[in-house]
Protein backbone atom coordinates (compact mmCIF):
# COMPACT_ATOMS: atom_id res chain seq x y z
CA UNK A 1 0.00 0.00 0.00
CA UNK A 2 0.94 3.44 -1.00
CA UNK A 3 0.82 6.34 2.40
CA UNK A 4 1.17 9.73 1.92
CA UNK A 5 2.26 11.51 5.10
CA UNK A 6 2.29 15.16 5.93
CA UNK A 7 3.69 17.29 8.98
CA UNK A 8 3.38 20.79 9.54
CA UNK A 9 3.23 20.71 13.55
CA UNK A 10 6.18 22.91 14.23
CA UNK A 11 8.97 24.46 12.15
CA UNK A 12 9.30 21.98 9.48
CA UNK A 13 6.86 21.48 6.04
CA UNK A 14 7.42 17.73 5.29
CA UNK A 15 5.37 15.42 3.04
CA UNK A 16 6.76 11.66 2.01
CA UNK A 17 5.34 8.49 -0.48
CA UNK A 18 5.64 5.50 1.77
CA UNK A 19 5.32 2.13 0.03
CA UNK A 20 4.75 -0.94 2.20
CA UNK A 21 4.71 -4.53 0.97
CA UNK A 22 2.32 -6.97 1.94
CA UNK A 23 5.01 -8.49 4.17
CA UNK A 24 5.16 -5.51 6.00
CA UNK A 25 8.54 -4.27 3.97
CA UNK A 26 8.86 -0.52 4.13
CA UNK A 27 10.15 1.31 1.17
CA UNK A 28 10.31 5.18 0.95
CA UNK A 29 9.72 6.48 -2.44
CA UNK A 30 9.82 10.18 -1.35
CA UNK A 31 11.04 12.46 1.87
CA UNK A 32 10.50 16.09 0.98
CA UNK A 33 11.19 18.46 4.09
CA UNK A 34 11.39 22.25 3.65
CA UNK A 35 13.70 23.21 6.84
CA UNK A 36 12.53 26.70 7.66
CA UNK A 37 15.92 26.89 9.66
CA UNK A 38 17.56 29.64 7.81
CA UNK A 39 14.90 32.35 8.11
CA UNK A 40 14.95 31.31 11.92
CA UNK A 41 18.59 31.80 12.18
CA UNK A 42 18.75 35.00 11.36
CA UNK A 43 16.05 35.91 14.30
CA UNK A 44 17.93 34.01 16.97
CA UNK A 45 14.89 31.11 17.15
CA UNK A 46 11.83 30.07 15.25
CA UNK A 47 9.11 32.72 14.41
CA UNK A 48 5.87 31.26 14.71
CA UNK A 49 4.50 33.41 12.56
CA UNK A 50 7.00 33.46 9.25
CA UNK A 51 6.49 29.16 9.84
CA UNK A 52 2.85 29.45 9.62
CA UNK A 53 3.09 31.83 6.64
CA UNK A 54 5.65 29.25 5.56
CA UNK A 55 4.01 26.53 5.97
CA UNK A 56 0.74 28.07 3.59
CA UNK A 57 3.58 29.05 0.85
CA UNK A 58 5.49 25.96 1.36
CA UNK A 59 2.49 22.75 1.71
CA UNK A 60 1.65 22.71 -1.66
CA UNK A 61 4.89 22.09 -3.81
CA UNK A 62 6.26 19.88 -0.76
CA UNK A 63 3.55 17.69 -1.49
CA UNK A 64 3.29 18.49 -5.26
CA UNK A 65 6.79 16.87 -4.99
CA UNK A 66 6.53 14.04 -2.80
CA UNK A 67 4.34 12.44 -4.82
CA UNK A 68 5.92 12.95 -8.03
CA UNK A 69 8.20 10.05 -8.03
CA UNK A 70 10.17 7.81 -10.51
CA UNK A 71 7.20 5.17 -9.98
CA UNK A 72 4.98 8.15 -11.12
CA UNK A 73 1.81 9.06 -9.58
CA UNK A 74 -0.30 6.08 -8.68
CA UNK A 75 -3.10 5.52 -6.43
CA UNK A 76 -2.29 6.58 -2.79
CA UNK A 77 -4.34 4.00 -0.37
CA UNK A 78 -3.85 6.21 2.83
CA UNK A 79 -3.37 10.06 3.95
CA UNK A 80 -1.23 10.58 7.34
CA UNK A 81 -0.84 14.05 8.88
CA UNK A 82 0.02 15.28 12.08
CA UNK A 83 -3.08 16.27 14.01
CA UNK A 84 -1.71 16.68 17.88
CA UNK A 85 0.43 17.78 19.30
CA UNK A 86 2.02 21.49 18.06
CA UNK A 87 0.94 24.68 17.34
CA UNK A 88 -2.31 25.00 16.67
CA UNK A 89 -2.25 27.26 13.73
CA UNK A 90 0.31 25.55 12.26
CA UNK A 91 -0.90 22.25 12.49
CA UNK A 92 -4.34 23.48 10.77
CA UNK A 93 -2.34 23.78 7.69
CA UNK A 94 -1.28 20.11 6.96
CA UNK A 95 -5.24 18.91 8.43
CA UNK A 96 -7.10 20.87 6.32
CA UNK A 97 -4.81 20.21 3.23
CA UNK A 98 -4.81 17.04 4.33
CA UNK A 99 -8.24 16.71 4.56
CA UNK A 100 -8.94 18.33 1.25
CA UNK A 101 -7.23 16.15 -0.62
CA UNK A 102 -8.75 13.01 1.09
CA UNK A 103 -11.87 14.17 -0.23
CA UNK A 104 -10.83 14.86 -3.74
CA UNK A 105 -8.81 11.45 -4.12
CA UNK A 106 -11.47 9.95 -2.02
CA UNK A 107 -8.79 7.99 0.14
CA UNK A 108 -8.99 7.33 4.02
CA UNK A 109 -7.32 9.92 6.31
CA UNK A 110 -5.51 9.27 9.85
CA UNK A 111 -4.75 11.87 12.45
CA UNK A 112 -1.04 10.61 13.60
CA UNK A 113 -0.12 12.16 17.24
CA UNK A 114 3.64 13.40 16.26
CA UNK A 115 5.14 11.54 19.81
CA UNK A 116 3.97 8.12 18.52
CA UNK A 117 5.43 9.32 14.69
CA UNK A 118 9.25 10.18 16.42
CA UNK A 119 8.96 6.52 18.50
CA UNK A 120 8.24 4.25 14.75
CA UNK A 121 11.30 6.38 13.37
CA UNK A 122 13.22 3.69 14.65
CA UNK A 123 11.60 1.13 12.35
CA UNK A 124 13.03 3.28 9.35
CA UNK A 125 16.48 3.18 10.51
CA UNK A 126 16.78 -0.57 11.65
CA UNK A 127 15.47 -3.60 9.41
CA UNK A 128 16.19 -5.52 12.57
CA UNK A 129 12.93 -4.26 14.23
CA UNK A 130 11.35 -4.46 11.68
CA UNK A 131 11.92 -8.67 11.45
CA UNK A 132 11.13 -8.65 15.33
CA UNK A 133 7.69 -7.67 15.40
CA UNK A 134 6.44 -8.10 18.64
CA UNK A 135 8.85 -9.66 20.48
CA UNK A 136 10.66 -5.98 21.23
CA UNK A 137 7.73 -5.47 23.30
CA UNK A 138 7.92 -4.12 26.47
CA UNK A 139 9.88 -1.48 24.98
CA UNK A 140 10.89 1.91 27.04
CA UNK A 141 11.07 5.10 25.04
CA UNK A 142 12.97 8.32 25.26
CA UNK A 143 11.53 11.23 23.31
CA UNK A 144 13.73 13.92 23.53
CA UNK A 145 13.21 17.17 21.94
CA UNK A 146 12.73 20.91 21.70
CA UNK A 147 9.38 20.59 23.12
CA UNK A 148 9.51 17.34 24.53
CA UNK A 149 10.70 15.32 27.14
CA UNK A 150 9.49 12.03 27.73
CA UNK A 151 9.81 8.42 28.90
CA UNK A 152 7.13 5.86 27.56
CA UNK A 153 6.29 2.20 28.07
CA UNK A 154 5.35 0.48 24.54
CA UNK A 155 3.64 -2.60 25.85
CA UNK A 156 2.39 -3.33 21.96
CA UNK A 157 2.36 -1.51 18.72
CA UNK A 158 -0.61 1.65 19.61
CA UNK A 159 -0.67 0.38 23.50
CA UNK A 160 1.78 3.52 25.59
CA UNK A 161 1.75 4.41 28.94
CA UNK A 162 3.22 7.85 30.15
CA UNK A 163 5.73 6.66 32.76
CA UNK A 164 7.54 10.80 33.12
CA UNK A 165 8.18 13.60 31.47
CA UNK A 166 9.49 17.41 32.10
CA UNK A 167 8.33 19.46 34.93
CA UNK A 168 9.45 22.70 32.87
CA UNK A 169 11.82 23.14 30.54
CA UNK A 170 11.82 20.52 27.80
CA UNK A 171 15.88 18.72 27.54
CA UNK A 172 16.27 20.40 23.95
CA UNK A 173 15.07 23.74 25.16
CA UNK A 174 17.19 23.88 27.85
CA UNK A 175 20.33 23.41 25.20
CA UNK A 176 18.95 26.48 23.32
CA UNK A 177 18.67 28.25 26.20
CA UNK A 178 22.51 27.69 27.58
CA UNK A 179 23.56 28.24 23.77
CA UNK A 180 21.68 31.87 23.85
CA UNK A 181 23.48 32.34 27.67
CA UNK A 182 26.55 31.66 26.18
CA UNK A 183 25.69 33.17 23.04
CA UNK A 184 26.47 30.30 20.36
CA UNK A 185 23.63 30.91 18.43
CA UNK A 186 20.65 28.40 17.53
CA UNK A 187 19.96 25.85 17.45
CA UNK A 188 21.61 24.71 20.46
CA UNK A 189 21.19 21.14 20.35
CA UNK A 190 24.54 20.90 17.82
CA UNK A 191 26.72 23.77 18.84
CA UNK A 192 26.99 22.82 22.07
CA UNK A 193 27.71 19.33 21.24
CA UNK A 194 30.64 20.80 18.93
CA UNK A 195 32.20 22.82 21.52
CA UNK A 196 31.70 20.42 24.60
CA UNK A 197 34.05 17.58 22.31
CA UNK A 198 37.08 19.77 23.07
CA UNK A 199 35.92 20.58 26.35
CA UNK A 200 36.73 18.91 29.52
CA UNK A 201 33.82 17.18 31.50
CA UNK A 202 35.00 17.07 34.75
CA UNK A 203 35.77 20.92 35.22
CA UNK A 204 32.21 22.01 36.77
CA UNK A 205 29.61 19.94 38.24
CA UNK A 206 26.30 20.89 37.14
CA UNK A 207 23.77 19.23 39.20
CA UNK A 208 21.59 16.27 37.84
CA UNK A 209 17.90 17.54 38.62
CA UNK A 210 16.04 15.02 39.72
CA UNK A 211 18.08 12.02 40.02
CA UNK A 212 17.21 10.52 43.15
CA UNK A 213 13.26 10.68 42.79
CA UNK A 214 11.52 8.21 42.90
CA UNK A 215 9.85 8.88 39.48
CA UNK A 216 10.44 8.95 36.06
CA UNK A 217 10.07 13.10 35.92
CA UNK A 218 12.70 15.04 34.41
CA UNK A 219 13.59 19.40 35.21
CA UNK A 220 16.02 21.06 33.13
CA UNK A 221 15.14 24.21 34.23
CA UNK A 222 17.69 24.62 37.70
CA UNK A 223 20.54 22.99 35.19
CA UNK A 224 20.33 26.12 33.32
CA UNK A 225 20.25 28.45 36.06
CA UNK A 226 23.28 26.93 37.33
CA UNK A 227 24.68 27.00 34.14
CA UNK A 228 23.79 30.97 34.83
CA UNK A 229 24.96 31.35 38.16
CA UNK A 230 28.43 29.73 37.01
CA UNK A 231 28.64 32.38 34.19
CA UNK A 232 27.85 35.13 36.50
CA UNK A 233 30.74 34.31 38.47
CA UNK A 234 33.02 34.03 35.80
CA UNK A 235 32.11 37.12 34.57
CA UNK A 236 32.56 38.51 38.31
CA UNK A 237 36.14 37.34 38.64
CA UNK A 238 37.54 38.43 34.91
CA UNK A 239 36.89 36.90 31.32
CA UNK A 240 35.01 34.48 29.45
CA UNK A 241 37.34 32.69 27.33
CA UNK A 242 36.71 29.77 24.57
CA UNK A 243 38.13 27.17 26.82
CA UNK A 244 36.04 28.00 29.51
CA UNK A 245 33.09 27.50 26.96
CA UNK A 246 34.04 24.68 26.00
CA UNK A 247 34.60 22.95 29.31
CA UNK A 248 30.69 24.43 30.48
CA UNK A 249 29.31 22.70 27.34
CA UNK A 250 31.20 19.62 27.81
CA UNK A 251 29.93 19.64 31.99
CA UNK A 252 26.29 20.56 30.97
CA UNK A 253 25.92 17.69 28.00
CA UNK A 254 27.06 15.41 30.62
CA UNK A 255 24.43 16.54 33.60
CA UNK A 256 21.81 16.00 30.60
CA UNK A 257 22.90 13.06 29.17
CA UNK A 258 23.42 11.65 32.84
CA UNK A 259 20.37 11.78 33.90
CA UNK A 260 18.60 10.88 30.41
CA UNK A 261 20.65 7.42 30.40
CA UNK A 262 19.63 7.02 34.18
CA UNK A 263 16.39 7.45 34.12
CA UNK A 264 15.63 5.37 30.90
CA UNK A 265 17.59 2.47 32.32
CA UNK A 266 15.59 2.76 35.78
CA UNK A 267 12.52 2.77 34.08
CA UNK A 268 13.80 -0.03 31.19
CA UNK A 269 14.97 -2.19 34.48
CA UNK A 270 11.85 -1.53 36.37
CA UNK A 271 9.13 -2.30 33.87
CA UNK A 272 11.04 -5.39 32.65
CA UNK A 273 11.53 -3.91 29.14
CA UNK A 274 13.68 -5.90 26.03
CA UNK A 275 14.20 -2.86 24.57
CA UNK A 276 15.31 0.69 24.42
CA UNK A 277 14.10 3.02 21.93
CA UNK A 278 15.13 6.87 21.34
CA UNK A 279 13.57 9.71 19.73
CA UNK A 280 13.22 13.28 18.96
CA UNK A 281 15.77 15.77 17.87
CA UNK A 282 17.84 15.25 20.61
CA UNK A 283 18.58 11.88 19.76
CA UNK A 284 20.96 13.44 17.39
CA UNK A 285 23.15 13.63 20.40
CA UNK A 286 26.25 11.32 20.00
CA UNK A 287 26.64 11.35 23.80
CA UNK A 288 23.60 10.20 24.50
CA UNK A 289 23.33 7.64 21.91
CA UNK A 290 26.33 6.30 22.99
CA UNK A 291 25.99 6.00 26.70
CA UNK A 292 22.57 4.85 26.71
CA UNK A 293 23.52 2.26 24.64
CA UNK A 294 26.37 0.80 26.76
CA UNK A 295 24.04 1.03 29.88
CA UNK A 296 21.41 -0.68 28.18
CA UNK A 297 24.06 -3.12 26.40
CA UNK A 298 25.18 -4.03 30.40
CA UNK A 299 21.58 -5.34 30.98
CA UNK A 300 21.67 -7.17 27.98
CA UNK A 301 18.62 -4.94 26.29
CA UNK A 302 18.42 -3.76 22.95
CA UNK A 303 19.03 -0.05 22.24
CA UNK A 304 18.07 1.18 19.37
CA UNK A 305 17.93 5.01 17.71
CA UNK A 306 16.51 6.79 14.57
CA UNK A 307 19.81 7.50 11.15
CA UNK A 308 20.44 11.12 12.09
CA UNK A 309 17.77 12.35 9.64
CA UNK A 310 14.77 10.84 11.42
CA UNK A 311 15.82 12.15 14.41
CA UNK A 312 14.20 15.68 13.19
CA UNK A 313 10.69 16.24 12.29
CA UNK A 314 9.60 14.48 8.86
CA UNK A 315 6.96 13.10 6.85
CA UNK A 316 8.55 9.26 6.44
CA UNK A 317 7.85 8.40 10.19
CA UNK A 318 4.26 10.41 10.19
CA UNK A 319 3.53 7.99 7.17
CA UNK A 320 5.09 4.77 9.11
CA UNK A 321 2.85 5.81 11.82
CA UNK A 322 -0.41 6.07 9.08
CA UNK A 323 0.66 2.21 8.45
CA UNK A 324 0.83 1.15 11.94
CA UNK A 325 -2.50 2.59 12.62
CA UNK A 326 -4.15 2.33 8.87
CA UNK A 327 -7.48 0.31 11.20
CA UNK A 328 -8.50 3.08 12.38
CA UNK A 329 -8.61 4.88 9.21
CA UNK A 330 -12.40 5.48 7.77
CA UNK A 331 -12.90 6.55 4.37
CA UNK A 332 -16.46 7.28 5.18
CA UNK A 333 -16.29 10.30 7.55
CA UNK A 334 -12.76 11.40 8.77
CA UNK A 335 -12.16 13.90 5.97
CA UNK A 336 -15.00 15.81 7.82
CA UNK A 337 -14.01 14.69 11.48
CA UNK A 338 -10.27 14.67 11.93
CA UNK A 339 -9.56 17.96 13.74
CA UNK A 340 -6.07 19.42 15.25
CA UNK A 341 -5.75 19.25 18.89
CA UNK A 342 -2.38 21.41 20.18
CA UNK A 343 -2.27 19.53 23.56
CA UNK A 344 -3.19 15.88 23.40
CA UNK A 345 -0.88 13.89 24.80
CA UNK A 346 0.38 10.16 24.09
CA UNK A 347 -0.83 8.73 26.75
CA UNK A 348 -2.03 5.39 28.06
CA UNK A 349 -4.62 3.10 25.70
CA UNK A 350 -4.75 0.25 28.46
CA UNK B 1 3.77 45.50 45.42
CA UNK B 2 6.76 44.34 45.73
CA UNK B 3 8.19 40.74 47.26
CA UNK B 4 11.96 39.06 47.76
CA UNK B 5 11.29 35.71 47.99
CA UNK B 6 14.76 33.46 48.46
CA UNK B 7 13.75 30.08 46.59
CA UNK B 8 11.59 28.53 43.70
CA UNK B 9 9.79 27.17 46.48
CA UNK B 10 8.71 30.57 48.13
CA UNK B 11 8.27 32.03 44.25
CA UNK B 12 5.51 29.08 43.80
CA UNK B 13 3.81 29.29 47.29
CA UNK B 14 3.44 33.24 46.62
CA UNK B 15 1.89 32.89 43.17
CA UNK B 16 -0.20 30.15 45.22
CA UNK B 17 -1.55 32.66 47.74
CA UNK B 18 -2.26 35.59 44.57
CA UNK B 19 -3.94 33.29 42.42
CA UNK B 20 -7.25 33.77 44.55
CA UNK B 21 -7.03 37.62 43.81
CA UNK B 22 -7.85 36.92 40.53
CA UNK B 23 -11.17 37.48 39.11
CA UNK B 24 -11.18 36.33 35.58
CA UNK B 25 -10.22 38.18 31.91
CA UNK B 26 -6.78 39.59 33.57
CA UNK B 27 -4.09 39.60 31.37
CA UNK B 28 -0.95 38.89 33.35
CA UNK B 29 2.82 39.90 31.67
CA UNK B 30 5.70 38.39 33.27
CA UNK B 31 8.78 40.08 32.58
CA UNK B 32 12.35 38.36 33.96
CA UNK B 33 15.84 36.69 32.19
CA UNK B 34 16.16 33.04 32.04
CA UNK B 35 16.20 31.15 35.28
CA UNK B 36 14.32 33.76 37.13
CA UNK B 37 11.45 31.85 38.06
CA UNK B 38 8.91 33.13 35.44
CA UNK B 39 7.85 29.42 34.81
CA UNK B 40 7.44 28.51 38.68
CA UNK B 41 5.63 31.43 39.21
CA UNK B 42 3.10 29.87 36.48
CA UNK B 43 3.26 26.57 38.39
CA UNK B 44 2.33 28.02 41.49
CA UNK B 45 -0.64 29.79 39.51
CA UNK B 46 -2.08 26.54 37.93
CA UNK B 47 -1.91 24.90 41.85
CA UNK B 48 -3.51 28.11 42.98
CA UNK B 49 -6.22 27.41 40.97
CA UNK B 50 -6.60 24.22 41.55
CA UNK B 51 -5.23 22.19 38.39
CA UNK B 52 -3.88 19.06 38.77
CA UNK B 53 -1.59 18.80 35.38
CA UNK B 54 1.87 19.37 35.21
CA UNK B 55 2.47 22.84 34.06
CA UNK B 56 5.52 22.56 32.16
CA UNK B 57 7.26 25.74 29.75
CA UNK B 58 5.33 26.18 26.60
CA UNK B 59 8.41 27.92 25.07
CA UNK B 60 8.24 25.34 21.89
CA UNK B 61 4.63 24.60 21.67
CA UNK B 62 3.90 28.88 22.30
CA UNK B 63 0.33 28.62 24.10
CA UNK B 64 -0.69 25.44 26.30
CA UNK B 65 -3.98 25.62 27.75
CA UNK B 66 -5.45 24.21 31.07
CA UNK B 67 -8.46 23.32 32.41
CA UNK B 68 -9.71 24.10 35.85
CA UNK B 69 -11.24 21.29 38.03
CA UNK B 70 -13.47 23.15 39.51
CA UNK B 71 -13.95 26.98 38.76
CA UNK B 72 -12.35 29.62 41.01
CA UNK B 73 -15.15 32.23 40.92
CA UNK B 74 -15.51 32.88 37.17
CA UNK B 75 -12.05 31.56 36.13
CA UNK B 76 -12.56 27.62 34.21
CA UNK B 77 -9.23 28.07 31.84
CA UNK B 78 -5.66 29.07 32.51
CA UNK B 79 -3.71 29.79 29.59
CA UNK B 80 0.04 29.98 29.44
CA UNK B 81 1.61 31.77 26.79
CA UNK B 82 5.53 31.66 25.96
CA UNK B 83 6.10 34.62 23.97
CA UNK B 84 10.25 34.15 23.94
CA UNK B 85 10.46 32.81 19.87
CA UNK B 86 8.23 35.92 19.14
CA UNK B 87 8.82 38.89 17.79
CA UNK B 88 6.12 40.92 17.95
CA UNK B 89 1.99 41.47 19.21
CA UNK B 90 0.94 41.11 15.54
CA UNK B 91 1.66 36.84 16.18
CA UNK B 92 -0.57 37.15 19.04
CA UNK B 93 -2.84 36.61 16.74
CA UNK B 94 -0.99 34.36 14.65
CA UNK B 95 -1.20 31.74 17.55
CA UNK B 96 -5.04 32.34 17.99
CA UNK B 97 -4.34 34.27 21.29
CA UNK B 98 -7.32 36.52 20.39
CA UNK B 99 -9.43 34.18 21.73
CA UNK B 100 -8.64 33.68 25.25
CA UNK B 101 -7.93 37.60 26.05
CA UNK B 102 -10.62 39.81 28.16
CA UNK B 103 -12.47 36.24 28.30
CA UNK B 104 -14.49 36.35 31.95
CA UNK B 105 -13.68 32.52 32.36
CA UNK B 106 -10.41 33.05 31.54
CA UNK B 107 -6.48 33.89 32.89
CA UNK B 108 -3.70 34.61 30.96
CA UNK B 109 -0.25 34.70 31.87
CA UNK B 110 2.40 35.39 28.89
CA UNK B 111 6.10 34.59 29.78
CA UNK B 112 8.65 37.04 28.06
CA UNK B 113 6.04 39.86 27.55
CA UNK B 114 9.02 42.41 27.35
CA UNK B 115 9.13 40.87 23.91
CA UNK B 116 6.58 42.23 22.82
CA UNK B 117 5.93 45.48 24.52
CA UNK B 118 2.38 46.85 22.82
CA UNK B 119 0.37 43.94 24.74
CA UNK B 120 0.70 46.17 27.69
CA UNK B 121 -2.16 48.85 26.46
CA UNK B 122 -4.62 45.99 26.92
CA UNK B 123 -7.51 46.22 29.86
CA UNK B 124 -6.91 44.42 32.65
CA UNK B 125 -3.06 43.92 32.09
CA UNK B 126 -0.85 43.41 34.91
CA UNK B 127 2.97 43.53 34.91
CA UNK B 128 5.00 41.04 37.30
CA UNK B 129 8.93 41.73 37.40
CA UNK B 130 11.44 39.23 38.12
CA UNK B 131 14.91 40.01 39.34
CA UNK B 132 17.89 38.78 40.81
CA UNK B 133 18.85 39.22 44.08
CA UNK B 134 22.76 40.04 45.53
CA UNK B 135 22.60 36.51 46.65
CA UNK B 136 22.18 33.53 43.90
CA UNK B 137 18.63 31.95 44.86
CA UNK B 138 16.84 35.63 46.11
CA UNK B 139 14.61 37.01 43.63
CA UNK B 140 12.68 40.41 43.58
CA UNK B 141 9.25 40.01 42.40
CA UNK B 142 7.52 43.64 41.59
CA UNK B 143 4.10 43.42 40.79
CA UNK B 144 2.10 46.07 39.02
Amino acid sequence: MKILGIETSCDETAASLLEISAIGKIKILSSVVSSQIKTHQQYGGIVPEVAARKHVQNIIPVIAKSIKTKSNFSKIDLIAVTSRPGLITSLQIGVQTAKTLAYLWRVPLIGINHLEAHIYSNWLSNDKLQKLGRKIFPAVCLLVSGGHTELILMKNFGQYELLGQTRDDAVGEAFDKVAKLLNLGYPGGPVIERYAKTGQNDKIEFPRPMIKAKNFDFSFSGLKTAVRYYLEQIKTNGKLNQKMIQDICSAFQKAVVEVLTYKTIKAATEFKAKTVLLGGGVSANKLLRSNLKKQAQKLDIACYYPKFKYTQDNAVMIALAGYFNRKKANLQQNWQTLTSNPNLKLTSKK
Amino acid sequence: MKKVTHSATETKKLAIELAKNFKGGELLGLEGDLGSGKTVFVQGLAKGLGIKEKVNSPTFVLMKIYQLPKAVKQITQLVHVDAYRLQGAQEFKDIGLDEYTDKKNTLVVIEWIDKVAKVKSWAKYKQISFNFGEKPNNRTILIK
